[in-house]
């Protein structure tokens, strides 16, 4: 209680604008506490981020010194470069579907696991482990085996007599993004641990009540578990878009971006142009626009929030 | 909470410690330091420094500073310090980058200590000099040489009742080996017709019918008729269809490491896409030697277009203070024949005569076979390549872009190769 009353003077004497002096002298030893993570963050964030936001505007090559273009870059990106499109379009249509794929399955786990079973940390546990390793350079080799037209995936197929032919799934310019799709989904561990806390949350009294009201198992999932846990929904969704605007390794690794650029996400059409190209410039001018793009949906999805996730504080 | 004191303090202390941590300590005499960069795998750099010593015991005014990487990153090292004017003195160089760098002026011409005598080139045949010019001046000396190499299997060969490839087989002559390799045994005849996506059998085709794939100026294709694309896509596609090579989806599919390749696993009965270098790599995926073979001729080549490149480009900065030094070093590097038995040819075979006599007298199998490859490569090669204008790597890009578009059968070759030529000539004209 005491703290508060010292806080609340704090604010009051800054309020009253009096004693500039003593509140630099009293944050400062804040400041310095920071400085580290200050320093970090200066040097390692917004020095490059900044950094990159000028090279974007120049004519930057290898051994070349950055000269300056103006919006050259970006002009030339919008009007002048088909892969540009070909990228964004693969990486909406891998986005679009791989996030609702990764949320579902990571909410039909956690329901799942939300009973205490016996074994069920161990099983938790078990099902984190692919969010581990599926950005992993080791499993992307193995996804790329398990879909070759030698590959598990085919055995399986032509064994329950689905297919007849085996089918080169990461050759196939229509199958190729689903094989990355698929291992996308796979990778449901993190969002899987927060909704099991968001299920914690939701009071038993509602089911209870639920219950009485003659719900059913399936309306009781539709009416009681899917309004309340839809800000826990939010984050994941907003976290998990995120994450795979930025998709590089598992695609580098399985694809390159073939066949036919049909997976040439952006990030490795960046790493193509900036890095491989060396058009240094031109590679920083890409990764701001997706940086904005990026910004642009996120925003677009916290105006639709309104419409469907609900905040139980809302209601009181 | 602190007091002021106590802050200075911390902040005293601060700066001191990270002043002092880059501090650097200079020696003051008549002793010379050279910095040397190279890249490599963790073989070359033990090799390397091993010569590196040897040079510094003989030279005790001379001190080698090392400064070894991975490729990974070497070239953003390099370019950065290209930016700082801070190059080392000496830099291990690839050929495919040299152009920006000799562009920039960021290299030292050899030439006037070639004809003072300084620097000893005697021992190194003119063709490897060569490689190491550009815009007509001696801009390095070429570490080694490579060519690239294709690799079959002679007991297949044999079970097949196919004769070996030759250096004088045409075209057409290894489609058919293809095929009857393919029908014989059942297996493919190559995982690969020819290293088209890369351009380098591309390369061969434009220079046995007397064209080149960028112009002399660097700033548009080399070759005018498209004919040429057609031709040899039709080529591709024909043994596609035939079935003695994989289609594209398997292609796509196919691993990327040597050690895997189809040839390996007695899934096909040769390989074509690779570099001389290779051969220890891909015999040891195999379990047993696989032998070397040449690109073919053309029917009715008008020129050798086959080529031989160098492995890598030992360079001398143009901002270094110690020319004479630096000169002092590459003779050693170059002409020592303890210290070339030391490099070994893990940067290539080596260009000095005398050198490559000494290796080859103790070499293995292996090294043995690569050396009597390089040895048919440079009596069938034709003049080397010219330097590749900076915007190369984009153009192999759009190169191979065009290449899967046909073999999946999304274009005609007649329309990739016009949309190649658009492509490269807008990034060529850039």
């Amino acid at each position: 209680m005491n703290n508060k009353f010292e806080a609340l003077d704090t604010v009051r004497s800054l309020d009253a604008g009096m004693n500039k002096k003593k509140w630099i002298k009293e944050n400062l030893t804040g400041y310095v506490f920071i400085l580290p993570w200050l320093i970090g963050f200066l040097a390692f964030l917004a020095f490059p981020l900044l950094r990159s936001l000028y090279y974007s505007l120049t004519e930057y090559t290898i051994v070349g010194d950055p000269s300056w273009v103006g919006l050259r870059n970006y002009i030339e990106i919008f009007t002048d470069d088909p892969k540009f499109w070909t990228s964004l379009k693969v990486t909406f249509y891998y986005v679009v579907f791989a996030v609702p794929l990764r949320l579902a399955s990571a909410l039909a786990l956690a329901l799942v696991f939300r009973k205490a079973r016996p074994f069920t940390n161990f099983y938790r546990a078990a099902y984190y482990v692919p969010s581990i390793l599926g950005g992993s350079v080791a499993i992307s080799v193995i996804w790329r085996q398990l879909f070759s037209s030698q590959g598990a995936f085919n055995d399986f197929l032509v064994a329950i007599g689905v297919m007849g032919d085996r089918i080169s799934w990461i050759g196939h310019p229509d199958y190729a993004i689903w094989t990355i799709i698929i291992l996308a989904a796979w990778q449901f561990g993190s969002p899987m641990i927060i909704f099991l806390a968001g299920l914690k949350q939701i009071p038993k009294g509602l089911y209870e009540a639920a219950e009485i009201d003659g719900a059913g198992k399936i309306q009781q999932f539709f009416s009681v578990t899917l309004p309340l846990l839809t800000p826990v929904i939010f984050f994941n969704l907003i976290m998990q878009m995120v994450k795979m605007f930025m998709v590089f390794t598992q695609v580098y690794i399985i694809t390159e971006g073939g066949p036919l650029n049909r997976t040439l996400v952006y990030a490795v059409y960046l790493y193509r142009k900036g890095i491989s190209n060396g058009y240094l410039g031109y590679g920083s001018a890409l990764a701001w626009i997706i940086l904005v793009l990026l910004t642009i949906v996120t925003i677009l999805l916290f105006k639709t929030s309104n419409k469907w996730v609900y905040y139980e504080s809302e209601g009181e | 909470m602190f007091n002021k004191k106590s802050l200075a303090l911390v902040l005293i202390l601060t700066f001191v410690l990270s002043l002092s941590l880059s501090v650097a300590v200079m020696a003051q005499d008549d002793e010379v330091t050279l910095r040397f960069a190279w890249w490599g795998s963790q073989s070359r750099h033990e090799r390397t420094l091993r010569v590196i010593e040897m040079f510094e015991e003989e030279h005790p005014n001379i001190k080698i500073q090392p400064e070894y990487t991975g490729w990974g990153g070497y070239w953003d090292k390099m370019n950065a310090q290209a930016a700082g004017d801070n190059l080392p003195d000496i830099i291990q160089h690839v050929r495919k980058m040299m152009a920006s760098y000799v562009e920039n002026e960021q290299l030292l011409a050899l030439d006037p200590y070639i004809e003072d005598g300084t620097l000893d080139v005697s021992k190194i045949g003119e063709s490897y000099l060569e490689m190491g010019r550009a815009y007509g001046k001696q801009m390095g000396l070429a570490t080694g040489v490579n060519a690239p190499a294709g690799y079959y299997d002679k007991e297949l060969f044999d079970a097949a009742g196919v004769d070996y490839p030759s250096p004088e087989d045409t075209w057409k002559d290894r489609a058919e080996m293809f095929k009857k390799l393919h029908e014989e045994l059942g297996i493919l005849g190559a995982a690969t017709p020819a290293s088209q996506e890369e351009g380098n059998g591309f390369v061969v085709w434009l220079r046995q019918h007397g064209q080149s794939f960028f112009s002399e100026d660097g700033k548009s294709l080399g070759y005018d008729d498209d004919q040429l694309f057609v031709d040899y896509m039709n080529y591709d596609l024909e043994l596609i269809d035939s079935g003695a090579v994989q289609d594209a989806m398997q292609r796509q599919e196919s691993p990327d490491a040597i050690e895997q390749d189809p040839v390996t696993q007695g899934e096909a009965a040769t390989a074509t896409n690779y570099w001389s270098n290779q051969l220890p790599a891909i015999s040891n995926g195999a379990g047993k030697l696989l032998h070397p073979f040449l690109y073919p001729k053309a029917e009715d080549q008008v020129q050798e277009g086959r080529f031989m490149k160098p492995a890598m480009v030992m360079t001398v900065a143009k901002s270094t203070e110690h020319p004479e030094e630096v000169m002092t070093f590459l003779n050693f590097w170059f002409n020592n024949i303890e210290a070339g038995k030391v490099i070994g040819t893990d940067r290539g075979v080596p260009t000095n005569s005398e050198v490559r006599k000494a290796l080859k007298a103790d070499a293995d199998k292996y090294d043995q076979a690569v050396f009597d490859f390089i040895e048919v490569a440079a009596e069938n090669a034709g003049p080397v390549l010219p330097l590749q204008p900076p915007a190369f790597s984009e153009v192999t890009t759009a190169f191979a872009d065009q290449y899967w578009e046909v073999i999946y059968g999304m274009k005609t070759p007649a329309e990739a190769a016009a949309d190649f030529r658009e492509e490269a000539t807008k990034l060529l004209s850039r």
